[in-house]
């Protein structure tokens, strides 16, 4: 986020593991948790990625509409 | 936690190994020809995912004991000769250095190029790779593929690894 000098909530960081999206959505980033195998997110605290697509191209879809 | 609205989002950084690169397609033919010379019961695709939480272990050690990064390259040879010490599977110096470099071939998951390019398209996001390897090796594979982005970023200074907050908050 330094480095991009944008705050936490401005940056969506992408990854197709749960511990990637825990650590990010900690820092104050938002998280999309990319679920092709469709591996359930598990997370101790119960929370849940901000968004949840099972490929790219639903990223894509989704980011579109912003 | 409460879920943060994506309508601020103005960057996106992405995962690399695991999330734009595809490990199983890019070890698994090199791994299924070793492993059949072998008296190994398991499957190439099993080794690759075990092999991905030993790198994974090693690279939080780095990050514990507050020393700097190993580079990936070192790291991932290292590791498999661990995994295959652990799993009673033969192997040599040689092998190693063939299943991590001639006979590997980097492949992203087909929808990585595609979808990336219309996400960029969009011109509302910059775009990066982000991960816990080293910057050098990142840059290679991240242009070395064509993985259509500005740029990739690694935590700076001593090793951070995911999911330590910090390793996205202070690249």
């Amino acid at each position: 986020m330094n480095e991009l000098g944008l705050p936490g909530e401005q940056v969506l960081h992408v990854a197709a593991h749960a511990w990637d999206i825990r650590g990010a959505r900690a820092a104050g980033m938002a998280g999309a948790y990319i679920n092709r195998y469709g591996i359930p997110y598990v997370d101790a605290d119960g929370s849940q990625p901000d968004l949840e697509v099972p490929g790219l191209a639903q990223l894509a879809d989704q980011l579109s509409e912003i | 936690m409460q879920k943060i609205p994506l309508g601020p989002v103005r960057a996106i950084t992405f995962d690399m190994y695991g999330t734009l690169l595809d490990r199983v397609a890019s070890f698994g033919a090199g791994f299924e020809e070793f492993l059949e010379g072998r008296a190994y019961s398991g499957g190439a695709d099993d080794v690759i995912q075990a092999w991905e939480a030993t790198y994974l272990h090693e690279s939080n050690v780095d990050s514990l004991l507050g020393r700097p990064r190993t580079p990936f390259e070192t790291v991932r040879r290292v590791t498999l000769s661990q995994l295959f010490h652990k799993l009673n599977i033969p192997h040599t110096k040689d092998d190693i250095e063939q299943l991590v470099t001639t006979k590997a071939t980097p492949t992203l998951f087909p929808d990585v190029k595609e979808h990336l390019t219309r996400i960029q398209s969009l011109g509302k996001f910059e775009m990066s790779v982000l991960s816990n390897g080293d910057l050098e090796s990142l840059d290679r594979a991240v242009s070395g593929l064509g993985i259509p982005v500005d740029r990739a970023i690694s935590p700076k200074g001593p090793a951070i690894t995911s999911p330590t907050p910090v390793s996205t908050s202070m690249p």
